[in-house]
């Protein structure tokens, strides 16, 4: 089975932090701060997320002449359902990586 | 928008990031790049700005796949270009498949894949008795095992006379030897001048510098 899009423990993480204020327009720098993720790494996964039509994103006119507009970003409702459902999943599989040991012991050597 | 060190310009860092990803991403068509460096003000501290600058060129890369073939090529290219190399034959002994001074087509790599075998004509350093080396082009005419002896100016290989056009029917006299393991016999096609295994006997195929191709 291919693995499915959108699950590494990165984009999670960026899911988590947009997902706490899912209608804020966030920057790339103040969501790399708190995914503790380095542009390198973030960027290319907001680019992944944007292609897929998972996140929108725009360009805020710079405040003060001779500065560079910044770039926003948001989760469309489509990337917002996919996040949860993603956070989720993990949570649910790690639910399940706590649990089963003592469900699995009670075994009968054969 | 948050006050930063950055007055216009910004640190010696920062002004120095802003020229690497702008050279980085120049003639680049997608947003992100210059997403990226938009944030560079907020990014304080030079180990910081650093590492932002980093991801910024992983971006400009990701999203620049011209430049990427491109030094996929180059790379491609310096392979080929260290694996193939045109060399002057040194001497006439290879006379006249290469005349002396010549050009010569020599692939240094695949054959320590393939290996070499007999017929190939091969770049050989041979030492010189004297603590140096000198360099030569040569037939490899025995591989290990075989055994090589001349009768009436003909070579032999394992007691079959070879049909060596490339001779241009010159006389061939040597010793009889059988070449041992990781040795090669060989033996310059201008029999009356090449200096070859029949003076400094059976090299080791460690010493092959590469085939000769055209």
């Amino acid at each position: 089975m291919p693995r499915l899009p959108h699950t590494s423990p990165q984009t999670l993480l960026v899911f988590e932090c947009l997902l706490a204020a899912p209608d804020a327009w966030r920057y790339g720098y103040d969501l790399s701060r708190e995914t503790g993720l380095a542009s390198g790494s973030l960027y290319p996964i907001l680019m992944r997320l944007a292609d897929g039509s998972l996140l929108e994103t725009r360009w805020e006119p710079a405040e003060q002449p001779g500065r560079p507009p910044r770039h926003l970003y948001r989760l469309t409702p489509d990337g917002a359902a996919l996040a949860a459902e993603r956070l989720a999943r993990r949570a649910a599989a790690e639910a399940d990586r706590v649990a089963p040991a003592a469900r699995l012991r009670p075994r009968a050597a054969s | 928008m948050t006050a930063t060190a950055a007055s216009r310009g910004g640190t010696a860092a920062h002004r120095v990031a802003r020229v690497v990803l702008t050279v980085a991403l120049a003639g680049s068509r997608s947003p992100w790049g210059a997403a990226v460096v938009a944030e560079l003000d907020q990014v304080t501290g030079t180990r910081a700005v650093l590492r932002w600058t980093a991801g910024g060129l992983r971006v400009a890369w990701r999203e620049r796949r011209g430049v990427r073939r491109t030094v996929a090529a180059a790379l491609v290219a310096t392979a080929v270009l260290a694996t193939f190399t045109v060399r002057y034959i040194p001497s006439a002994s290879m006379a006249p498949a290469l005349d002396v001074s010549s050009r010569a087509l020599v692939d240094r790599l695949t054959f320590r894949l393939t290996g070499v075998d007999r017929g190939d004509v091969v770049v050989l350093r041979v030492p010189t008795g004297m603590g140096g080396w000198f360099t030569t082009v040569d037939r490899i005419i025995g591989i290990a095992g075989d055994t090589i002896d001349c009768d009436e100016g003909r070579v032999r290989r394992n007691g079959a006379a070879l049909d060596e056009p490339y001779t241009r029917g010159a006389a061939t006299d040597c010793t009889p030897v059988t070449v041992p393991d990781g040795m090669l016999y060989v033996l310059g096609d201008n029999r009356t001048v090449a200096r070859d295994s029949r003076h400094y006997g059976p090299q080791p195929v460690g010493n092959v510098q590469g085939r000769v191709l055209a």
